[in-house]
């Protein structure tokens, strides 16, 4: 049995629903405080309901350290609930913090599936909350001290005038090296066994803290019952070479230790790094009610109102047999009808809003244009469009890439863009645009944009340009950031250099039947677009034939149908006999979809020219069909990528007969096409 | 009685095979299969399940012997590769192993990822069943 017994494992799914729910308000209110560097009281009442529900749940699940941690991060919230004035000028000392807990939160929420999960214990982070929460608290009690009582005596808080503590000092030998090293050591020692109230000095990795060691001695704070033993155990150590015990100097010790904690924070407010628009506003709740429901369900109802819509066709062929019966047709119509409202709203379910995945792009580009040391201001423009789920899941990763693109190679560095006239601060917008049957999305920077010579050098570098670079348009030029194995960069940097290229966000986004377009000027910025279809699962498509096949195509990505006849005047042969057809002034690769197939050719032929990526195709096929909204589906597994790559196939298609098409890649043809033959086969 | 400890065995060109029922998803007639462009040489082709797209695996295919005329059920199953069917002539019936012994342990790995992960016998007299797993 795994960490969780079954009871509680049949709830963990609902668990990291909701964990993934609160997480993204908790991002929202903290990207939020980060912009106007402190936080209303509504943000932060909102918070702490958020941290509040997370505990609960945690507890149940007896996630210990993670309840642990949230209850920290509700004390500190709890103490700018009491004082908000305490938080104002201040979140940038703390967000790091934030977000620390943020991550923490987010990654055991996603691995309480793994079926070896153990909780990640975090004491330091435990440690800093702590401290934190102190630190906030004790902020009043001085400004309380130096306003109304000025030189009285504040308070002694009530931690140092506990009488069951006792403060050691161990005396280390005088030669003895990197005092504060052993000290570490020493207190990893002791906290096997025993609890270390408090060390001082505090922080062992601390420039002075060897000296203070030296001079002043290595004190710990424990608990008075466990004096004798510990003292025992450090009687072994060969560098300790006294130990003083002291009841009566710990709330001094302590005290000054305090005093110089409370001192006023001399940090310079930092220049925000990152300045991300959010339209994230608590205070706005809706109305309406809403329950969780899983996507697996929801998939499934998907099938069932396709089968219905099968069974209906069904229905509708066999009426057509028998004699005219009102009441049979006017039933058939009913069907219909109601057949219709169920299909919309089961597709309506499957719509997400594209806010939800705001606050993890949000992240990344604050995490980036702070490791990269840049100035960003990053916004979201159409957050609130609806797209498919299935988009949803697919697209997150290629437009991160995509923004970390921009932060990393796009934008110059504030010195660059001052000597080039820029406002030093680089900005980066993700525009999403309904357009109907396609939604775009768009991310424009105001970076140092993308010459065509430069990246036409460095194709031709690696040995990747398919004619001289002389005949390369700039588009084509552009377009070669999309090849795979390419990248300008001078530098593999953390952020660009792995995992996805431009190829996969490419190969990504015509698999769902989207095209990329790339637009840059030197000097003025880029723009990258997706343009991806509303619902991936249907597309307008031409259906034709292939052998015993049907097959289909995107219409947008078809521009000619020509008969043989037509076709024959435009054909030539080259030498190697690879055949072309002449389609405006290009000369365009054709490919005989029969000998793809390994199928007989029958006397009938047609061609099809379509595009991709600003490069032509076309291929050869038995017959044309007619114009339909092709639903996808995924074929199975035992269909592999290298399947796919020979038959430029990418997805199965149902037909109203329930017989099953074939749906294929304009991007893969092209590549055939375009004389890319696949290298693996 | 515990579910794998049943099996659900067929007949296959003079030999008995079985699958573990847990694996089993359910038994349909055998609907029409469409051939796939250039598709792995053990299907038999593609049906329309559930409106959605499931291979069907040929055992002739796989154990090299002549395809059967009278393959008339698919057997639904849950695979590592998610679900797909066997076609297969018909079911003989749904056994237990508790009482079984086992003649060979040896896996042999067959195209498809399909394996027999044993040999046994059911019963005094009766022929040696080969349990399938995939």
């Amino acid at each position: 049995m795994g960490f969780f017994n079954a009871e509680m494992a049949g709830l963990l799914d609902i668990y990291q629903a909701e964990n993934n729910k609160l997480m993204s308000i908790y991002d929202n209110l903290i990207l939020a405080g980060e912009k106007n560097n402190s936080f209303t009281i509504e943000e932060i009442n909102e918070i702490f309901r958020t941290a509040h529900s997370i505990k609960g749940a945690s507890a149940v699940m007896g996630l210990t350290v993670l309840a642990e941690l949230t209850h920290k991060m509700e004390d500190l919230f709890g103490v700018f609930r009491n004082d908000p004035q305490k938080i104002k000028g201040h979140v940038t000392e703390v967000l790091d913090l934030f977000f620390a807990y943020s991550d923490y939160v987010k990654g055991e929420t996603e691995r309480v599936s793994e079926p070896d999960f153990a909780q990640r214990e975090v004491p330091s982070l435990i440690e800093e909350l702590q401290e934190t929460i102190e630190r906030f608290k004790n902020q009043k009690e001085v400004t309380a001290a130096t306003t109304q009582e000025s030189n009285t005596k504040a308070q002694e808080p009530a931690i140092l005038t506990n009488d069951k503590e006792t403060l050691l000092t161990l005396h280390f030998a005088a030669d003895c090296a990197m005092p504060n090293v052993r000290a570490v050591v020493i207190l990893k020692q002791l906290n096997r066994n025993w609890k270390i109230l408090r060390s001082i000095p505090e922080d062992l990795q601390a420039h002075d803290s060897a000296d203070i060691i030296k001079t002043q001695g290595f004190k710990i704070i424990v608990g008075v019952a466990d004096v004798e033993s510990i003292t025992k155990a450090l009687a072994n150590n060969t560098y300790v070479v006294k130990i003083d015990q002291d009841n009566m100097s710990v709330a001094t010790e302590v005290k000054k230790k305090t005093e110089l904690k409370t001192e006023p924070q001399p940090k310079p407010k930092p220049e925000l790094v990152a300045d991300v628009t959010t339209d994230a506003k608590p205070q706005e709740k809706k109305e309406e009610r809403f329950i969780n429901i899983r996507w697996r369900d929801v998939q499934e109802l998907q099938g069932i109102s396709g089968e219905f819509v099968a069974e209906y066709s069904f229905l509708q062929r066999t009426l057509n047999q028998l004699p005219y019966n009102k009441d049979l047709r006017s039933f058939a119509n009913n069907y219909r009808r109601l057949l219709d409202g169920l299909t919309h709203k089961v597709s309506a379910l499957a719509m997400l809003q594209f806010s939800s995945m705001a606050p993890k792009i949000y992240r990344t580009v604050r995490d980036i244009s702070k490791q990269e040391n840049k100035n960003i201001k990053f916004e979201i423009v159409g957050e609130n469009i609806e797209i498919d789920r299935n988009l949803y899941d697919n697209i997150s990763n290629p437009l991160l890439h995509i923004v970390r693109n921009s932060l990393d190679h796009g934008i110059e560095s504030p010195e660059e863009r001052s000597k080039a006239g820029k406002p030093a601060k680089g900005k980066i917008v993700l525009t999403l645009e309904n357009q109907g049957s396609r939604i775009v999305f768009r991310v424009t920077d105001d970076g140092r944009g993308m010459n065509p010579k430069d990246l036409l050098a460095a194709g031709e570098k690696k040995g990747i340009l398919k004619k001289p670079a002389a005949e390369y348009s700039t588009q084509e030029a552009l377009n070669l950031i999309m090849e795979p194995g390419f990248s300008t960069a001078k530098k593999i940097t953390a952020i660009s250099g792995r995992g996805v290229g431009m190829d996969v966000v490419n190969t990504i986004a015509e698999a769902y039947g989207g095209k990329v377009l790339i637009e840059s000027t030197p000097g003025k910025g880029t723009a990258i677009s997706m343009f991806m279809p509303v619902s991936i699962t249907a597309v307008d498509s031409l259906s034709f034939v292939i052998g015993p096949w049907r097959c289909y195509l995107p219409l947008y990505s078809l521009d000619k149908v020509l008969s043989s006849a037509d076709a024959a005047s435009r054909l030539s042969q080259a030498e190697d006999g690879k055949t072309s057809l002449a389609y405006g002034s290009e000369q365009v690769g054709v490919i005989d979809m029969r000998e793809r197939f390994a199928t007989a050719k029958t006397d009938r032929s047609f061609y099809l020219v379509g595009h991709s990526m600003e490069k032509y195709f076309c291929l050869v096929v038995d017959d044309i069909k007619e114009q339909v909204t092709a639903i996808n589906k995924a074929l199975p597994a035992c269909f592999d990528d290298q399947w796919s790559q020979k038959t430029c196939i990418i997805n199965g298609v149902i037909d109203s007969d329930g017989s099953i098409g074939y749906f294929l890649s304009a991007g893969m043809l092209c590549g055939i096409s375009n004389g890319r033959e696949e290298s693996a086969l | 009685m515990n579910a794998d400890k049943e099996v659900l065995v067929f007949e296959l060109d003079d030999k008995l095979y079985a699958f573990p029922i847990s694996q089993m998803k359910e038994v349909i007639a055998l609907p029409p299969c469409n051939i796939a462009p250039m598709m792995p040489p053990y299907l038999l082709g593609v049906i329309n399940y559930k409106n959605s797209v499931l291979p069907v695996y040929s055992l002739e295919k796989i154990f090299g012997i002549e395809q059967s005329k009278k393959n008339s059920l698919c057997l639904i199953v849950n695979s590592r590769l998610g679900l797909l069917g066997y076609a297969i002539d018909a079911v003989l019936g749904i056994r237990s192993l508790e009482k079984a012994t086992q003649i060979e342990e040896r896996v042999s790995v067959l195209p498809g990822e399909l394996r027999i992960v044993s040999t046994v016998q059911l019963a005094m007299q009766e022929k040696p069943v080969h349990i399938l797993n995939n």
